[in-house]
């Protein structure tokens, strides 16, 4: 029975892989019965490797004790073999030995993987006590510090801003077909709604007297909410300011009606009391504002030509237009004065104050202390939150970069996506997304647009009144530039060079490559400012 | 003579506490020594043995320690711990009261009766 028993040993350990746990000589004083009965205990056990090299090593021993005093081989082999028989059936005894070593390995695993979870728990716990204990010090109105830096220590009597609320007060609504209608031109309106447009006209006196007296102001800045509890507040409250633009379509066609009646003086007024509103809006306070004063310059300079076949401005009034788009015109155009405001007084929200500057980030401060989740959590596990002066100095890289970035020509910026943020930040919830707008592709543009209409629409302009004071045109812009008229050379950053200039018999043209950033020929009846064809000054697309 | 296994099934353990509470052992130590104590009456399969120490060494009673002999060969010695002493003394008294009922029981006719 014990000889069958150790053959079917042999037999079924045959398929035993013995790289597991046995080395042949652990077995080397062993029968070759003693030696295949534990290794098909072994094998049975299917535990933990460390289990079962221990059992073995336990079992060899036991052999070898037994059999220590065996005097030869056959009885050492005959001995074996009692042995075995004792120890009876190997699966059994590799179960029953195997079970009350070692915990299941499932078990195992469940109970580690249950004391990690409690750990990772308690880590978060401890991790995240510190963001929700303490309260930030709100030391600075932010509101304030946008109304100093918007006001730059001008007096109060300087500011055109209550005459415009004034003409915003007395304002009325256009008429619907008037907001409607196809043309620019008052002299296609016809008999019933030149009536109407009159009634309206009237009505519209003393908002448009109001703005005329904004107009003769110097300065415009607009005037902060300080009693918001936070500046995200002092933004939503400044919204309703931007009504102004309403003001501006109403000129708009108040200087069309006065043109049509050959009113220049008038019309010339109400064109630079346009172009001023813009100028004075942007470069100062939030983005916003500033966006909105880039529309209206640009519809100031829009609207001097858009009915440039019907019109013959006079010399002196051309002129007057140019001086005023020559001012400031190397003030930048965009300022993140009202963004800094913003993103300090949100930082002011979300970190505590030590008194020296610094301070620990607070739950609110998440947003803008990680660009996104990856950084978030190498942080919160690892490397600890970054503190008030890293978060400050981070969002002022970003401000610095941005302004930077605004000297970058379109041309130059060709093969970026519109999109591209400055750096990678992932989107929501992490705040920095926004900010990171500030300066992208889109913007930039935006900025270089406003750019180019000015010194295309300054060099049409000296170009007609060299025209008008010598019966032709110049041979080329230098001649212009050499001459007077202009005070430099106008700027096409579409190619970055010189704008196009061609003298066409008894006309001209000039345009900008815009943003194909290639010369097309300066066909003037697409339109300026498409992605294909050229932004082109002159000639006037005619309505 | 040999006893039934499920009789010593209850014994055993208390019989390995008993041995190796006169000092530590390693198993085919122990097994020679129940043998050797119990004048070849007890002995414990050998396929028992080994499940009975795990056992044991489960529930905390005795502590196994690999130690490596002059010869080099590598040993497991088991030594009983004070949990395991304490549960010694509990089992004595236990077998102490039920050889006393069973000599009630058997009258003279029971051997533990002398």
């Amino acid at each position: 029975m014990v000889f069958i028993f150790c053959h079917r040993v042999h037999r079924e350990h045959r398929g035993i892989n013995m790289k597991n746990d046995n080395k042949q000589s652990d077995f080397k004083n062993l029968p070759n019965c003693a030696a295949e009965y534990i290794k098909l205990v072994i094998k049975k056990m299917k535990w933990r490797k460390s289990v079962r090299a221990d059992v073995q090593a336990e079992l060899i021993g036991h052999f070898e004790d037994a059999l220590r005093d065996c005097k030869n081989e056959d009885e050492k082999e005959t001995k074996a073999k009692e042995l075995i028989a004792n120890f009876g059936d190997a699966k059994l005894i590799a179960d029953l030995a195997a079970k009350k070593r070692c915990r299941p390995l499932w078990v195992k695993a469940l109970i580690r993987t249950a004391q990690t979870t409690g750990i990772i728990i308690l880590f978060i716990i401890i991790r995240s006590l510190p963001m929700v204990i303490g309260s930030p010090t709100i030391s600075v109105n932010y509101a304030e510090w946008l109304n100093e830096k918007v006001r730059a220590g001008r007096d109060e009597s300087l500011n055109a801003k209550p005459f415009y609320d004034k003409a915003i007060n007395n304002l009325v609504e256009q008429p619907k077909w008037l907001q409607e209608i196809k043309t620019s031109w008052p002299g296609d309106f016809n008999e019933q709604q030149l009536g109407e447009f009159k009634v309206w006209y009237d009505k519209n006196k003393y908002s448009f007297e109001a703005f005329r007296q904004g107009s003769a102001k110097p300065a415009y800045w607009n005037t902060y909410n300080t009693n918001e509890p936070n500046m995200q507040g002092t933004l939503q409250s400044m919204m309703k300011h931007l009504v102004i633009r309403k003001i501006v379509q109403n000129i708009c066609w108040k200087m069309r009606y006065d043109t049509y009646n050959n009113d220049y003086n008038s019309a010339t007024t109400d064109i630079i009391a346009l172009i001023k509103l813009g100028q004075n809006m942007h470069g100062q306070g939030t983005l916003i504002e500033q966006l909105v004063g880039i529309a209206i310059e640009a519809v100031g300079i829009g609207v001097i030509f858009e009915n440039g076949g019907k019109v013959d401005w006079p010399e002196e009034k051309l002129g007057e237009i140019q001086t005023q788009l020559e001012q400031d015109i190397d003030k930048p155009v965009i300022t993140l004065d009202g963004e800094k405001a913003f993103m300090y007084d949100y930082i002011q929200q979300s970190f505590t104050d030590d008194g020296y500057g610094n301070g620990r980030i607070l739950k609110k401060g998440m947003p803008i202390a990680f660009d996104n989740w990856r950084e978030f959590l190498k942080d919160f596990f690892i490397t600890g939150f970054p503190d008030r002066r890293q978060t400050v100095a981070k969002i002022e890289s970003l401000y610095e970069l941005s302004e930077q970035r605004f000297s970058i020509t379109p041309i130059e910026l060709k093969d970026e996506p519109i999109d591209k943020p400055l750096y990678p930040v992932e989107k929501n919830p992490f705040l920095l997304s926004t900010e990171n707008s500030l300066a992208n592709k889109k913007l930039i543009e935006i900025t270089w647009r406003l750019k180019t209409d000015r010194d295309g629409q300054i060099a049409t302009l000296a170009i007609l009144r060299y025209h008008k004071q010598t019966g032709k045109y110049p041979d080329s812009l230098e001649e212009l530039l050499n001459k007077g008229f202009i005070k430099r050379v106008p700027f096409d950053a579409y190619r970055n060079g010189e704008m196009t200039y061609k003298k066409i018999g008894d006309s001209f043209t000039l345009y900008s490559f815009s943003n194909n950033f290639k010369d097309d020929g300066g066909d003037s009846t697409l339109g300026k400012w498409r992605e294909d064809g050229d932004a082109v000054f002159w000639p006037v697309k005619s309505k | 003579m040999k006893f039934e296994r499920e009789l010593l099934k209850g014994v055993a353990p208390v019989v390995v506490l008993e041995i190796m509470s006169r000092g530590r052992m390693y198993g085919y130590e122990l097994s020679e020594a129940i043998e050797n104590k119990s004048q070849k009456i007890l002995t414990l399969g050998q396929g028992t043995l080994y499940p009975l120490l795990y056992n044991l060494e489960s529930q905390k009673l005795i502590k196994g320690e690999w130690e490596t002999a002059e010869s080099g060969r590598k040993r497991r010695y088991y030594s009983i711990t004070s949990k395991g002493k304490q549960r010694l003394e509990t089992d004595k008294s236990q077998l102490a009261d039920l050889f006393k009922s069973l000599k009630l029981v058997f009258g003279t006719s029971f051997a533990g009766a002398n």
